[in-house]
Order: structure tokens, then C-alpha cells, then sequence
């Protein structure tokens, strides 16, 4: 920035009591109408998950992971249980296997619808945000069926999940799936051929595959410059049924700008996540294998835990979702459990994106990367 | 020599252009190290050539107690498929190492929080600031093992308070 | 042509306005007429003091300390007196999978508000009633 335009320059806050601005705020320096620079800044809410994880028994520990992120907690608190179950080195059984599986999937599947619905009402295309939401209901109403509550499920535990699948529970998540299949077309059709989203979107915040694995970014916003990085295929899970389904990992390759993506191709990637999803949970549900879906012996295994030190990891909606756990011997708590929440990047990430971009796009830029303030606030 | 493919590749590979970076455990998809403090910078700039497309994914601190602390670097590749850990140990009340973030812009953060969390300097980090932190918590280092958390509102509210307890870092 | 179109497009319009005027609202009459909750609903605690034994499972299974026992109480002679503080419950359903003895159960009840904070510290004689119905569930008759 060259000095006789930083005299220009308005320094000006966007958020935190901006209504896209829930619990995050950025620092913008403004010279007329372009963006110069970009301060995120963090900490609206920190809950101090890591610290308070120290505190916490193995079987509690879940419960905090799935409050990082309310929208994908059975995503979220599957790294931490993943990791507890390496350092006790204990397998889960097959029907729980796959029971978490196809919740974890309907879990992506309803935290995109609302990310789907958040973006159109940030660019201002309600209707989209409403019809969504919609049919976001049924999913909440399945997880709602199955675990008693709509948002905390504390579905999976180290040893195997908490509660079976029954009757009223695959009636309700096929009355979800069915519901979102035939409205799915809809909402593509309502989004990317609406000539207002596509010049809202079309060329904005676009950044390469190389510069976006600098800043750390991952998940969607990577499969979307046409990589197919996804830790479902390149990490295999033992406690996870992956391999028990036929499925590709989803890209978008945008012949107009190779190796990039803009915010258009991300929305269409999440379209594509969310179909995936639902082929995956399609292909599962047939399979679904007769046993117990808890280990007792495995679950009393991690009421205290060997001295060791383990690194689950999971592929969430919005990208690498990792916890780090060092546990001393006999300790019934972690002695150090770090949390890496997958928009901890994307929100860095602004600083480099943001400049050059108009005040009017800010909001786009931020919304196509899909963060949530509880990841990388933690 | 064709590039690296496999963990312990890349850990003979690093080790073999740094002596001084020890290997703890090659497992699977993942090659731990252990690097010498002085030496991060270097043996990072050479993650970023060995591992094509490395993804910066976590960096964080641990507290060892008695003023031992560890650094850890999480990098994946998504086209070898390889995860690599280095490990550095670092001593002092205050200990300080030299930032990678002009390398992986990634890290910018991760070592901001890390520093404001456990009271590590990193040398060479263009903004240093509370990152999470509220004011009055700044330069307490929160996620040290001496950092008594606030027990007022237990006191009130009559309940059992918990049992101090102290564990012990496993020495290996 | 275009007069049919025409038409059938009122005709659509009346149809949705005669089925909206008609059909039953997607809203409840709140406190007159609740949802159906699943079998499954992580509401308020029950706590059936014939079956319990005061091993303080479910205290020591509680993340954030909401439930306490009070072992030196005489007025319960059997067992200690329960006191759940539902300022701090998060309804995680940890201390009911922690109780062997089914003596502690979720109930569908999940409208706590009180007036003030105070109210919400159930004492061990209100977490064993229930002011209201449901009063059956889960093939058990509370009270």
C-alpha cells in the first residue's frame, strides 16, 4: 500500500453485531470502495475447550468436542473418540461401525443445507435460505428420534454409540432423504441459474490449490479447485465403514480457471458433497449388520487409559477436523487434548483474501469458504 | 533420485540432509520426528520440498512441566499420502524458536495462540497479539499445567469441590 | 391457449388459498397443546427413590456437576437426597446410562422455565414428582 493511499484509508469493523457477523469480527481498512486490508479477529467465542477438555473423563470429552460445532456434532466429536479408541487400541463393533457412519453423513447433509440457506441470505435470495431449512427439519427430527435431542446428540462413545437405530428412526431419516432427493434439483436450479447468484459469486475470492494448502484450508474449499483431497479415502478408519461403500470423492472442475476455485464453484462442490452423502447413506442403510452396538469390555477400557498418545482425524464438512490426545498412565483424563477445528484456516485465510475485493463482496468471500465461529474459536 | 513416497522415505530423506533430526516412530502413514530446536526452520523449508502440496495442519504446544515444553508440526500430503510430525523439545521459563510462518502462512496463527496460550516466543513472527484471549487473561498462559482455572463460581454454588490432582508427564 | 393457462393458474392459487384457509396450522397452541416427543427426549430427570441405592454413579458420570447427593440428610432415610441443579445440566443423559439401578430416568418434560434462578435447584422431593402429564411413559406409571 503506498502511503498517499493509506491517507485515504477508513478503518471500519465488520461485526460483531453485524447479523452475518455472529460471534466473529474483522477489521477492514477501506480505500473508497475496495478492501485494502483485512484484520480477522478471533475470540467471540472461546469457550477454552482445550483447557476445559483437561477436566473432563474420556467418556465426557465428546460432549465438548460436539459443542465446538452444533450443526456437524456427530462430525465433531468423532476425531476425539477416534483418538481415545487408538490409545486403548480397542475395535468397535460392525453395526456400530456403520450406525456412525451413515450419522455422520446425514450430519454433513444437515449442516450444509444450512450453510446453503446462510449464503443465500447473506446475498440476499431468502427464498433459498427458507426452503432448505426446511428440509433440514427432518434430518433435526431424525436426530432428534434416535438420540432424544435435536442439536447436543453425544451420539458415539469410545466402545461403540449410545443408541440404536429402530423402526421410527429409518422411517424418519428416509422421509429425509427422500424429501431432500426430490428437492435437490430445485434448489440447484434455484441457486446456479439464477442470474443474481452468478454474478454474485462468479470470480470472486478465487485463490489456487497451492496458495489455499498454504493457508491450510481444506476440505470442499480444496475439492473444489478439482483435487480430490478427502480424508474418507485417504485415511482409512478402522471404527468407520467407508469401505463398505462404492463412492468417488466429488470435485468440480471449472474448465474456466483450472486449479482455482471461485465462491460459484464452491456452492456447486457442496451441492456435490451433499449428493455423495446421500449415496453413501443410501448404499449403508441396506447393510446395516444385526449385533450390539456397544463393546462393553472396550467401553470399560477407556474408563482409564494407558499412558500413550494418538491423532484422529476426520474428514468434516468443512474440512480436516483433528484432535491430538496425550494421556499419562492410569489417568482417567487427557493430559493434553488438542483440538484443530477445520475453519480455523479458512478464517486466517481472509487476510489474504480479502484484499482487493469491494466492501459489497466481503461477505461473499467469507460466507463461500463455509466457517462457523466454534471452530476456530474453540 | 526420484521424490520420496513413503514415510520412512521421507524420515531417511530428512534425516539423511539434517543430522541431528532423530526418527521416534514410523507407523502406517505417518513418520514422527524429533528435531533439534535450533533446526526448524531448516527442516521445515525441507518438508515443503519433500512433501509435494504439504498441507499445514496443526502446530501446537504441550507442557511437560519443570519448564519442558514440546512443539509439535503436523504436515499432510494428500498426493504421497504421508502425514510427518516433527517434535521439538524446548526448556526455559520462557523458551523462544524461530517461527515458519514466512513458509507455511498457515502456521501465522497456530504459533499466535501457542504463544499466548503457553508463553513461547517465536522469533521472527511479523504480529504476536492475543489471539482468543480476553485482557485479563493476557500473560497468564492459560494452558500451562501451573494456570489455576477460576473456582469462584464452583465455591458459591455449595458444590463438591474437585480434588487437586497432578499428573505426571510420561517420561520416555 | 393463454386464457387456459390464465385459468389453470387461478385455479392453482385457489386451490393452495382453500387448503391454507382449512388445514390445520403448523404451529401449536403452546401451552395449551404440546408436540409429540419422541420416546428417546432428554427432558428434566426423574428420580424414583425406591430403586435407588445413593451409590453416586450418576454424580460422579455428570460433566458439569449439576447433581449432588447428600449424604449426611436423615429426612431420607433410606437413601440421600438428590438435588439436580438445572442451571448447569446440559442433558447429556450421562447419569442415566450411568445408573444400573433405574432410578433415574429422562422424562419428555423439556419446558423449564422459572422465574427466577433459584427455582431451577431442584430439591430431592421435586425431581421425584412430576407436576404434570405425561405422567406414564416408557410403560411406567410415575408418582
Amino acid at each position: 500500500m503506498s502511503p498517499d493511499i493509506r491517507d485515504e484509508a477508513v478503518e471500519m469493523w465488520f461485526g460483531p453485531q453485524h447479523v452475518s457477523a455472529h460471534g466473529w469480527a474483522a477489521k477492514l481498512t477501506v480505500v473508497g470502495d475496495f478492501i485494502v486490508e483485512c484484520d480477522p479477529h478471533a475470540g467471540y467465542f472461546h469457550r477454552s475447550a482445550e483447557k476445559v477438555l483437561e477436566f473432563r473423563t474420556f467418556k465426557q470429552g465428546p460432549l465438548v468436542l460436539e459443542r465446538m460445532c452444533m450443526l456437524e456434532a456427530f462430525l465433531a466429536e468423532y476425531p476425539y473418540i477416534s483418538a481415545v479408541e487408538q490409545i486403548a487400541g480397542v475395535e468397535v463393533p460392525e453395526r456400530a461401525k456403520v450406525l456412525r457412519t451413515i450419522m455422520m453423513e446425514a450430519s454433513r447433509i444437515h449442516s450444509l443445507q444450512f450453510w446453503w440457506g446462510q449464503f443465500s441470505a447473506e446475498l440476499g435470495l431468502f427464498a433459498m435460505t427458507l426452503w432448505p431449512w426446511v428440509d433440514r427439519e427432518f434430518f433435526l427430527d431424525t436426530f432428534e428420534e434416535l438420540t432424544g435431542s435435536r442439536h447436543a446428540v453425544s451420539f458415539s462413545t469410545p466402545g461403540g454409540v449410545r443408541y440404536d437405530f429402530n423402526e421410527k428412526v429409518l422411517k424418519k431419516l428416509d422421509r429425509a432423504l427422500q424429501r431432500l432427493e426430490q428437492h435437490l434439483p430445485k434448489f440447484k436450479d434455484m441457486l446456479l441459474r439464477s442470474p443474481t447468484f452468478r454474478m454474485r459469486t462468479k470470480g470472486i475470492a478465487l485463490f489456487s490449490y497451492e496458495d489455499a494448502l498454504r493457508w491450510g484450508l481444506s476440505g470442499p474449499n480444496i475439492k473444489a479447485c478439482g483435487v480430490p483431497m478427502d480424508l474418507r479415502k485417504d485415511w482409512p478408519d478402522l471404527n468407520l465403514a467407508y469401505d463398505l461403500v462404492d463412492w468417488e470423492v466429488p470435485v468440480v472442475d471449472n474448465p474456466d480457471h483450472p486449479g482455482q476455485s471461485d465462491a460459484y464453484d464452491r456452492m456447486v462442490q457442496r451441492f456435490l458433497e451433499v449428493e455423495t452423502s446421500i449415496n453413501i447413506i443410501r448404499q449403508l442403510l441396506p447393510q446395516i449388520p444385526e449385533g450390539p452396538i456397544v463393546d462393553p469390555k472396550a467401553r470399560a477400557k477407556t474408563n482409564r487409559l494407558p499412558a500413550g498418545e494418538a491423532y484422529g482425524r476426520v474428514e468434516g464438512t468443512r474440512g480436516v477436523t483433528t484432535v491430538w490426545l496425550k494421556t499419562t498412565e492410569k489417568a482417567q483424563t487427557p493430559y493434553r487434548a488438542k483440538i484443530r477445528g477445520p475453519c480455523f484456516a479458512s478464517y486466517y485465510s481472509l487476510k489474504h483474501l480479502v484484499p482487493g475485493s469491494t466492501f459489497a463482496d466481503f461477505i461473499v468471500v467469507f460466507g463461500s469458504l463455509d466457517p462457523y465461529p466454534g471452530w476456530w474459536d474453540r | 533420485m526420484a521424490p520420496p513416497t513413503t514415510p520412512s522415505e521421507v524420515a531417511a530423506e530428512l534425516m539423511r540432509r539434517h543430522p541431528g533430526v532423530e526418527a521416534h516412530k514410523i507407523e502406517g502413514q505417518t513418520a514422527e520426528l524429533t528435531v533439534p530446536a535450533g533446526m526448524i526452520r531448516d527442516v521445515v523449508k525441507s518438508v515443503d520440498e519433500l512433501l509435494p502440496h504439504a498441507l499445514p495442519e496443526s502446530m501446537f504446544g504441550v507442557d511437560l512441566q519443570d519448564d519442558r515444553y514440546q512443539l509439535i508440526y503436523y504436515f499432510w500430503s494428500h498426493d504421497i499420502r504421508v502425514l510427518v510430525q516433527l517434535r521439538v523439545e524446548l526448556e526455559g521459563e520462557e523458551p523462544e524458536i524461530d517461527s515458519v510462518c514466512d513458509i507455511f502462512p498457515g502456521l501465522e496463527w497456530h504459533e499466535r495462540e501457542t504463544h499466548e496460550m503457553f508463553g513461547i516466543g517465536f522469533r521472527g513472527h511479523p504480529d504476536l497479539r492475543p489471539l482468543l484471549l480476553p485482557d485479563e487473561l493476557v500473560g497468564k498462559y492459560p494452558l500451562r499445567k501451573s494456570f489455576q482455572p477460576d473456582r469462584r463460581r464452583l465455591a458459591e454454588s455449595g458444590l463438591p469441590q474437585p480434588r487437586p490432582r497432578r499428573q505426571e508427564a510420561n517420561k520416555e | 391457449m393463454g386464457m387456459i393457462r390464465v385459468l389453470g393458474d387461478i385455479f392453482r392459487v385457489l386451490k393452495h388459498i382453500v387448503r391454507q384457509t382449512f388445514s390445520r396450522p403448523f404451529t401449536y397452541f403452546y401451552p395449551f397443546e404440546d408436540r409429540e416427543y419422541p420416546e428417546r427426549t432428554r427432558g428434566r430427570h426423574i428420580h424414583i427413590r425406591e430403586n435407588c441405592t445413593a451409590c453416586g454413579q450418576c454424580v460422579r458420570a455428570c460433566p458439569v456437576v449439576a447433581i449432588r447427593i447428600d449424604k449426611s440428610d436423615r429426612k431420607y432415610e433410606k437413601d440421600a437426597a438428590l438435588y439436580f441443579d438445572y442451571t448447569r445440566c446440559i442433558f447429556c443423559g450421562l447419569c442415566v446410562e450411568a445408573c444400573r439401578f433405574n432410578a433415574l430416568f429422562h422424562t419428555p418434560v423439556v419446558d423449564l422455565s422459572e422465574p427466577s434462578r433459584e427455582a431451577l435447584h431442584y430439591d430431592p422431593e421435586r425431581i421425584e414428582t412430576l407436576e404434570r402429564e405425561p405422567l406414564e411413559w416408557r410403560g411406567r406409571r410415575f408418582r
